[in-house]
C-alpha cells in the first residue's frame, strides 16, 4: 500500500516538474561590465584546500576563454554558496542537480552553461545506497530488522544525499521515518564511515560506489539517471552572448586543453533539463524527512 | 759622430723605463690580489662547510628522532598487535583477501586517527610481493604493485629488514619507515609503511637551525612518473629551475611547510639567473655556496635527498643570511685597498724616477737637436782654444772636415781678422775678450779650408767653472750674403727714387722700432708744403695731419699687417691740405724687416692722391641713392632685369611684395616673363591660356626694344594663387644703344578685377537661389533660338510657379520662405540636364529652358520630374512642408516667327491654365507643339 502510494505520488511529481524545464533553457543577458574581475565559486567540498587544487586549473581555463578575469572563492557549504549567488557575490558555480534545482528557484534567471562530463563521458549519474559487503544484503532485510536502520549521507543540498537516498528508500517500500540518518561530508567518507560499519547503509555517487567496491562496498539500490553537474551563470555581469561564447568553447574543447585540467577534465556536454524533473520529484517526496537526519 | 742620443733612443730608453715599472708594479698587483683572494676564498669555503656541516649532522639527526617515534607506532599498532597479524596472515588466502582488508580497515581505522594526530601522513600495508594492501590515507586504491617504484617496499620485502629515508610515492613524497611484518612463527606477511610529510622533519630541524630557512626539491622527471594522475597538480616546479618540483607550493595540504620567507623567495629569484649556480644544484652533491640577493650575502646549503634504493630523488636544501659573508669582504676589500695604496706609493716613486730621467734625456736631447739643426756654426774650445766640439752647420761653412777640426786650434785654423791672416792668438779679440770673461760679439772674416774668406757674425762666450776660464762657445753665421744685399740695397734705393718720383707718389719709410721716418718731397707737396718745412719728420708728422676718423682705421690696417693677417697695408686716409681742405690719399705699404726677434722694423709706402677720384664716386651714390629713392618711393612695382643672364638687378619693395620674393632670394629669383622657367609664377593671358615667353612684355622690351604699356595678364603662384596684373616694360639701353636691361612696372589690379566679376555676376545671376537671373534667361533663349532656327532642334520653355507657397511663407516666415525656394531650386535643377537653364524670374517664378530636344516627349518627361521635385516634402527646421508648383510648357520653333519675350508669355499663359487646372499640374500652350 505504501509502496503504490508513493509511486502514484511520484508519477505526479514527476509530470509537474516537468513542465519547469522550459525554465531551464538559456534566455538572454543583459549586457556585461568587462572591467571586473569575475567570481567562479566551485562545489563545496570538505577539503577546501583540495577544492581549489582540483579547480585552479579551470579557474584559469574560463578566465582565458572569457578573456576577463576570473577569482575562484570557496563557500564551506551549498547554503552559504546558495546566498552568495542570490546575493549576486558569484558570477559562474559548479552545481549538483539538487543545488542547481534550488539555485533556480532562488534566482531565476540563472542560466546553465554547460554539463561537466562523467569519467565515462555520460552526461548523468545514478545515486546509489551503499552497504558493506559483509553487511545488509539487500533492502527487502531492512524490514526484518530488529534495531532501526542506520544511514550515512552526504549533506543536505547534495542530490545523492537525502533526496536521493530517501527516494530509494521509499522506492522500495521502506518508509523514511524509521531511518536514524546522519550527515557525514564528502561521498568518500560515506563510504568509509559504513565500510568501518558506522552505519548500516549510506547514500553516494555509484563512481564512488565503483571506487570502494573493492574494499567492500556493495551497491544495494540504484537511482534513475540524474543529471550531471552543471556549470551556471548569473547574467548579471555575464550577458547572454559572453555565455554563448563561453559555451561554445568548452564544447569544442580540445584534448590537450582538456588534459591541463582536473575538474572539467573528462569535457563538457550541452546542458539538458530532461532529467531535473526527476530531481524536483526526488526533492519534493524527501522535503518532509529532511528535518529527522542527524545535522 | 752624433752630438748626444738620437730622438728615437730617447723615446726608446723611457718606453723601456716605463716597461721595466709595469714589470714590477703589475705582477705585484697581481700576486698580491690572487693571495689575498686565495685567502679570502678559503676562509669563505669554511665558512660555507661549517655551515654545512650542521645541516648534514642536524638532518641525520632529525632523521634518526623520527625513525625512533616511528619503530613504537609499528611494535604497537603492528607487531604487537594480535589482530593485525591475524588478519594479515588471513589475507595471504586469496579468498579471504578481501574481507581481511576490509576488517583490517576497520581494526586499525581508529589507530590511524591518531596517527595522522601525531603527524602521520601514510599508513601503508604492502604485500610480500610489493601489492598494496591498503592504504589508510587513501583507502580506494590498492593491488597496484609497487616493487618497480618503491625501492623501499622491494628492500623491506626481500631483506626483511627495516628501511628509513626519505622517498617519493605516487600520493605524495614523504620521509618512510618500512618494516618488514614476521609473526611469532617466522611468516613474512608483508611490509608496512609509515610515512611522515617533510614538514614533520623539517618542524624538527628548524629547531636545530633555527636562523636557516628549507626547502624541499624533487627531481622533476622522476616525480611526474611516479605520481597517480589527480595527484600531478598538487606539484609545481621550482622557480629557479624547471628540474626541480615543489610539492604543494599553495600549501593546500594541512600537513605542508609553511611558506618560505619573502627574503628567501627574492634568494630563489636571484638563484635562477645564475647558471653556473644551478648547474653545481644539478650535480646534486652535498655542497655550499653563496648567494647574494637584496643587498645581503647568503649561504645556500644542499644535501642530496638519498631514496632507499640509494637514487637521489632531490635535494634539501637550506637558505641562511649569512654575515661572516659580508664580513669576509669587507676585509678582503680593506686588504685590497691596502696593497693598492702601498703599490701606488711605489708607483708614484717610480714615476718620479721616470721623470726625472726623462727630463735629463729630453734636455739632452734638445740641445743636440739644436746643435744639430742650428742654421749657424757652433763650436766649443777648451781653455787652450782647441776645438771639442763643432755643429753639421759649423764644419759646413768652414769645409773641414771633423777629424781636422776636433783637437785644431781654431784661431790658427780660421780666424781671420782685420784681413790679418796672421795675427798672434795673444792678440786674437775673440780668444782675448773671452778669456777676459766677457761675451764676443763682432762681425768679421773667417777663412774656409779652400783659403777663401767669408763675412761672419761671431757671439763667443766664456764657459766658467768655479770662476776659472775652462773653454768657449762660439756661435758664427755667414752673413756674406746679407752684406751683397745691403749694398745691393744701396744701388735699388737710387733707381727706385728716381721711378717714385716718375709716378708722382709720395713716399714713406718707418723704422717702428727706432722711430726712423723718412719721407720724400712729394709726400710734403701733396699737402702743400716743402719737405724742409715738415723737417724734422717722424710718425707724428703723419698724426698730425691725418684726419682722426681715418688715423684709428689706418691704425688697424697696420695692425693686420703685422700680425700677417694681410700681406700688405692699405689705407683711404684724409690728410688736412694746408690750405685747410681735406684731401684724400690712398696709403699702401708693405713691411720690409723684421728684427730677430720678430718684432716689425721697417715698412715703406706710398701716398697717392685720390681726391678727385673720391668726388666721382661721391656724386655717383647721391645721384643712385637719388634715384633708387623714386623707385622705392613708387606704387607700382618696378623690376629692373639685366641681359642676357636675364637676373633681376633691382626691385622696389612693392614689386618684391606682389611677386612674393624674400630680398634674400631676389638674385635667385626668376624675372617675371623673361624665362620660360620661372619658378615663382606662370604667367597668363586673361583668357586663361599660357602666356608665351615671346609674348611677355618684358621679353618683348629686351628682345625687341618694344615699350609695352598697362598690358594685362594673370600670375598665378605655386599654391594656386591667381593675381591679375597690370604690366607696363621698356628697354633699357648703354653707351652703346645695346639693350642691357629692361624695366617692368607692375600694378596689382586683382581687386579691381574682383569688382568687375562681381558686378558681372551680380547682374546675371539671383543673389538667393543662384540661379540665372532674367536677363541672363533672355540671353540664353535668344541665343538658343538662333541655334534652333540654324539646327532645326526643338527647344521648350517651362514657366513654373510654386503652388501655395504664401502661406508657407505668411507661417513660418520669410526666412523660412527662402530656404524653401533655395531648396526647391536646387531640386528642380538635379532634375534637369546640364545643356538645360533653370531661371528664376522673382519671387516664387522659375523658367526652365530645355534646349536640344529630340522630340516632345523629352520635354513631357522633364516637365513630371520636375512637378514630382516641386510636391515632394521639405524640412524646414521642426516643420515639414510640402507646396507643389503649376507648369506652363511651350516649345520653338513655331509656325509663326517669335521671339524670346513672346515665347515667355506663351509659357506664362500655359501655366495659369495649369492652375485653373487645379494646380500641381502642366499645361502645353495651344499651338506651339
Amino acid at each position: 500500500m505504501v509502496s503504490q502510494a508513493l509511486c502514484g505520488s511520484l508519477a505526479q511529481l514527476v509530470g509537474a516538474a516537468a513542465a519547469l524545464c522550459v525554465l531551464f533553457s538559456p534566455t538572454p543577458g543583459s549586457a556585461t561590465e568587462p572591467a571586473q574581475a569575475l567570481i567562479y565559486a566551485p562545489l563545496p567540498l570538505e577539503n577546501a584546500s583540495l577544492t581549489q587544487a582540483r579547480n585552479q586549473p579551470l579557474v584559469e581555463l574560463l578566465a582565458r576563454l572569457l578573456q576577463r578575469p576570473l577569482e575562484m572563492r570557496l563557500y564551506p557549504d551549498h547554503a552559504a554558496l546558495l546566498d552568495a549567488l542570490t546575493d549576486g557575490d558569484v558570477d559562474l558555480v559548479e552545481l549538483g542537480p539538487l543545488p542547481f534545482l534550488l539555485a533556480r528557484e532562488r534566482m531565476p534567471d540563472l542560466r546553465a552553461v554547460a554539463t561537466f562530463r562523467e569519467a565515462d563521458g555520460r552526461t548523468d549519474y545514478r545515486c546509489v545506497l551503499v552497504a558493506p559487503v559483509d553487511g545488509l544484503r539487500a533492502l527487502f532485510q531492512i524490514a526484518g530488522l530488529e534495531q532501526p536502520l542506520t544511514l550515512a549521507l552526504t549533506r543536505r543540498e547534495s542530490t545523492c544525499g537525502p533526496a536521493a537516498s530517501f527516494w530509494l528508500l521509499a522506492e522500495h517500500g521502506i518508509e523514511p521515518t524509521a531511518v536514524q540518518a546522519a550527515y557525514e561530508g564528502g561521498h568518500g567518507e560515506v563510504a568509509l564511515a559504513v565500510l568501518r560499519e558506522s552505519f548500516m547503509l549510506g547514500g553516494v555517487k555509484d563512481r564512488v560506489a565503483r571506487d570502494f567496491h573493492g574494499l567492500g562496498l556493495r551497491v544495494l539500490a540504484a537511482s534513475q539517471p540524474v543529471p550531471g553537474f552543471v556549470l551556471a551563470a548569473s547574467p548579471a555581469r555575464l550577458g547572454a552572448e559572453e555565455r554563448e561564447r563561453l559555451q561554445a568553447a568548452l564544447l569544442a574543447l580540445p584534448e590537450d586543453q582538456r588534459a591541463m585540467l582536473q575538474n572539467g577534465q573528462h569535457g563538457f556536454a550541452p546542458f539538458e533539463c530532461r532529467l531535473f524533473a526527476r530531481i524536483e520529484a526526488m526533492r519534493a517526496l524527501t522535503a518532509d524527512w529532511l528535518d529527522q537526519v542527524e545535522p | 759622430m752624433p752630438l748626444g742620443l738620437q730622438p728615437l733612443e730617447v723615446a726608446r730608453r723611457r718606453l723601456l723605463a716605463l716597461a721595466l715599472m709595469i714589470g714590477v708594479v703589475v705582477p705585484l698587483a697581481l700576486l698580491s690580489y690572487a693571495l689575498l683572494a686565495t685567502d679570502r676564498n678559503r676562509a669563505e669555503q669554511t665558512l660555507l662547510e661549517r655551515n654545512l656541516l650542521l645541516l648534514s649532522v642536524s638532518w641525520q639527526a632529525t632523521q634518526l628522532l623520527q625513525r625512533n617515534s616511528v619503530e613504537t607506532y609499528f611494535q604497537e599498532y603492528v607487531q604487537d598487535d594480535p589482530r593485525t597479524l591475524a588478519l594479515l596472515r588471513a589475507a595471504r588466502d586469496p579468498a579471504q583477501t578481501d574481507r581481511a582488508r576490509l576488517h583490517l580497515l576497520r581494526h586499525l581505522s581508529p589507530a590511524y586517527e591518531r596517527l595522522v594526530e601525531r603527524g602521520v601522513r601514510q599508513f601503508h600495508f604492502h604485500r610480500p610481493n610489493g601489492d598494496s594492501f591498503l592504504r589508510f590515507h587513501h583507502p580506494a586504491r590498492f593491488g597496484d604493485n609497487l616493487l618497480a617504484v618503491r625501492a623501499s617496499i622491494r628492500r623491506a620485502n626481500t631483506d626483511l629488514e627495516p628501511v628509513f629515508g626519505f622517498e617519493v610515492g605516487r600520493v605524495v613524497s614523504g620521509y618512510r619507515s618500512l618494516f618488514p611484518i614476521i609473526d611469532a612463527r617466522g611468516r613474512h606477511l608483508g611490509s608496512v609503511e609509515l610515512s611522515l610529510p617533510f614538514k614533520v622533519l623539517l618542524d624538527e630541524l628548524q629547531a636545530l637551525m633555527p636562523q636557516h630557512a628549507f626547502q624541499l626539491l624533487l627531481l622533476a622527471q622522476r616525480q611526474r612518473a611516479i605520481l597517480f594522475e589527480e595527484q600531478q597538480g598538487l606539484y609545481e616546479a621550482w622557480p629557479a629551475s624547471d628540474r626541480f618540483l615543489v610539492e604543494d607550493p599553495h600549501r593546500l595540504r594541512s600537513d605542508s611547510p609553511a611558506p618560505l620567507p619573502d627574503s628567501i623567495t627574492q634568494v630563489i629569484e636571484a638563484l635562477g639567473q645564475q647558471p653556473a649556480l644551478l648547474a653545481r644544484l644539478h650535480q646534486g652533491t652535498e655542497q655550499a655556496f653563496r648567494l647574494r640577493a637584496a643587498g645581503r650575502d647568503y649561504a645556500v646549503l644542499q644535501t642530496p635527498i638519498i631514496d632507499p634504493a640509494d637514487e637521489q630523488i632531490g635535494l634539501l636544501l637550506a637558505y641562511v643570511e649569512e654575515p661572516g659573508l659580508t664580513a669576509l669582504d669587507q676585509a678582503f676589500q680593506g686588504r685590497l685597498i691596502l696593497v693598492g695604496v702601498v703599490l701606488a706609493l711605489l708607483s708614484l716613486i717610480l714615476l718620479w724616477l721616470l721623470q726625472a730621467l726623462g727630463q735629463r734625456l729630453s734636455e739632452r736631447n734638445r740641445l743636440q737637436v739644436i746643435t744639430e739643426t742650428l742654421g749657424q756654426g757652433l763650436y766649443l774650445t777648451d781653455a787652450k782654444a782647441r776645438i771639442i766640439r763643432i755643429n753639421p752647420h759649423g764644419r759646413a761653412l768652414l769645409g773641414y772636415p771633423e777629424s781636422i777640426l776636433l783637437g785644431a786650434h781654431a784661431h790658427d785654423l780660421f780666424h781671420y781678422h782685420q784681413e790679418n791672416a796672421f795675427t798672434a792668438e795673444a792678440s786674437c779679440p775673440i780668444l782675448t775678450t773671452v778669456r777676459a770673461g766677457r761675451e764676443y760679439r763682432a762681425e768679421t772674416r773667417f777663412r774656409r779650408a779652400d783659403g777663401q774668406l767669408f763675412d761672419v757674425l761671431v757671439v763667443s762666450r766664456p764657459l766658467l767653472r768655479k770662476g776659472d776660464y775652462v773653454g768657449a762657445v762660439t756661435l758664427f753665421e755667414d752673413i756674406g750674403e746679407r752684406k751683397q744685399a745691403e749694398r745691393a740695397l744701396v744701388e735699388s734705393r737710387q733707381r727706385l727714387a728716381n721711378i717714385i718720383w716718375g709716378t708722382g707718389v709720395g713716399t714713406w719709410e718707418w723704422n717702428l722700432q727706432t722711430g726712423e721716418t723718412h719721407l720724400n718731397e712729394r709726400w710734403a707737396e701733396m699737402i702743400g708744403y716743402r719737405l724742409e718745412e715738415l723737417e724734422p719728420v717722424s710718425i707724428e708728422t703723419w698724426r698730425r695731419v691725418a684726419h682722426p676718423e681715418d688715423l684709428a682705421e689706418s691704425e688697424a690696417a697696420f695692425a693686420r699687417h703685422f700680425a700677417g693677417e694681410r700681406d700688405h697695408y692699405e689705407a683711404e686716409v684724409r690728410i688736412r691740405h694746408r690750405s685747410g681742405e681735406w684731401i684724400c690719399v690712398l696709403d699702401r705699404g708693405r713691411l720690409l724687416t723684421r728684427t730677430l726677434d720678430g718684432e716689425p722694423e721697417w715698412i715703406v709706402g706710398t701716398h697717392l692722391d685720390i681726391t678727385a677720384r673720391k668726388r666721382a664716386e661721391l656724386a655717383v651714390r647721391q645721384t643712385t641713392r637719388l634715384l633708387q629713392a623714386a623707385l622705392e618711393s613708387s606704387p607700382s612695382g618696378i623690376l629692373i632685369a639685366e641681359a642676357p643672364e636675364s637676373r633681376i638687378r633691382f626691385a622696389n619693395r612693392p614689386a618684391l611684395e606682389l611677386l612674393a620674393i624674400a630680398p634674400a632670394r631676389l638674385a635667385d629669383a626668376s624675372p617675371l616673363a623673361l624665362s620660360n622657367h620661372d619658378a615663382d609664377w606662370q604667367v597668363l593671358r586673361p583668357d586663361g591660356q599660357p602666356m608665351a615667353l615671346q609674348e611677355r612684355p618684358l621679353t618683348r622690351a629686351m628682345t625687341e626694344g618694344e615699350t609695352v604699356t598697362g598690358e594685362e595678364v594673370i600670375l598665378v603662384g605655386v599654391d594656386g594663387r591667381q593675381r591679375w596684373v597690370s604690366l607696363s616694360a621698356a628697354p633699357i639701353k648703354d653707351d652703346e644703344d645695346r639693350i642691357s636691361a629692361g624695366i617692368v612696372v607692375l600694378a596689382d589690379i586683382s581687386a579691381q578685377k574682383a569688382v568687375q566679376h562681381r558686378l558681372q555676376r551680380s547682374a546675371h545671376y539671383d543673389a538667393l537661389t543662384g540661379l540665372p537671373n532674367r536677363v541672363l534667361l533672355t540671353d540664353r533663349l535668344e541665343q538658343a533660338m538662333a541655334r534652333s532656327q540654324r539646327s532645326g532642334d526643338r527647344l521648350a520653355l517651362a514657366f513654373i510657379d510654386l503652388d501655395r507657397f504664401k502661406p508657407v511663407n505668411d507661417q513660418y516666415g520669410h526666412a523660412a520662405g527662402d530656404q524653401l525656394l533655395v531648396t526647391l531650386a536646387r531640386r528642380m535643377r538635379e532634375c534637369l540636364r546640364g545643356m538645360d537653364t533653370l531661371a528664376r524670374l522673382g519671387g516664387d517664378e522659375f523658367v526652365a529652358l530645355l534646349c536640344d530636344l529630340a522630340d516632345e516627349a523629352d520635354a513631357r518627361v522633364l516637365v513630371e520630374r520636375l512637378l514630382a521635385a516641386l510636391s515632394s516634402e521639405v524640412t524646414l527646421g521642426e516643420a515639414r512642408v510640402r507646396v507643389g508648383g503649376s507648369i506652363g510648357l511651350t516649345f520653338y520653333p513655331q509656325p509663326l516667327a517669335r521671339d524670346a519675350e513672346q515665347l515667355l508669355h506663351q509659357a506664362d499663359q500655359a501655366m495659369y491654365q495649369a492652375k485653373l487646372k487645379g494646380r500641381n499640374a502642366w499645361c502645353l500652350f495651344e499651338g506651339s507643339a
